[in-house]
């Protein structure tokens, strides 16, 4: 379960302009982060889409995109795991 | 009253509101008119959006926020210490 998590969090680092990516469990405890990731932001990522996801509860948890400009955070929730990727805007983007 | 900045959406817009940093609601239209339940929401989120790491987000550096489901979509920008929230059909 771990290496595969490991091997999930290391394939998504080779993507292009991923500078970090963080997984977290239900309970807002992180699961593995990488780059630039930290892991006392999983609370905070997990909170995200908790909050997102009561403004239609009935629906499928939305993807969340916070975006800064040069940075963006694209959070995810998939079963019991929240996933978050953060991105460095191309320059062609901004 | 439809407030002329939303016009530019074109007819993918569901609906909107404009809040203020406190969290009064300024105006709101279409599917979102005198949605409280969605304002208070949507209030939480951006302010738990600069905690996530201040040296990314620092307090007025989020400059959009997007909250994607299947067939629409939540946009929320910051401007005139104003925020402004479209729901967008996708």
């Amino acid at each position: 379960m771990e290496a595969k998590m490991d091997s999930i969090l290391d394939a998504m680092m080779q993507r292009d302009q991923v500078t970090g990516v963080l997984i977290a469990d239900n309970q807002g405890l992180s699961c593995g982060t990488r780059g630039m990731a930290h892991s006392q932001a999983s609370g905070l990522i997990t909170e995200i889409s908790h909050q997102a996801a009561k403004i239609h509860p009935n629906l499928d948890a939305p993807v969340v995109i916070l975006e800064s400009e040069n940075t963006s955070v694209t959070i995810s929730k998939y079963g019991p795991h929240t996933g978050a990727i953060y991105k460095k805007k191309s320059p062609s983007k901004k | 009253m439809k407030m002329n900045i939303f016009n530019a959406i074109g007819p993918n817009l569901l609906g909107y509101l404009v809040i203020t940093e406190d969290g009064a609601v300024l105006a709101s239209s279409g599917e979102l008119e005198n949605d409280e339940k969605t304002s208070g929401v949507l209030y939480k989120l951006i302010n738990l959006a600069p905690s996530l790491d201040p040296s990314l987000f620092s307090k007025n550096s989020v400059q959009r926020i997007t909250i994607a489901y299947e067939e629409f979509s939540y946009v929320v920008c910051l401007s005139n210490r104003k925020f402004y929230i479209a729901k967008k059909k996708l």
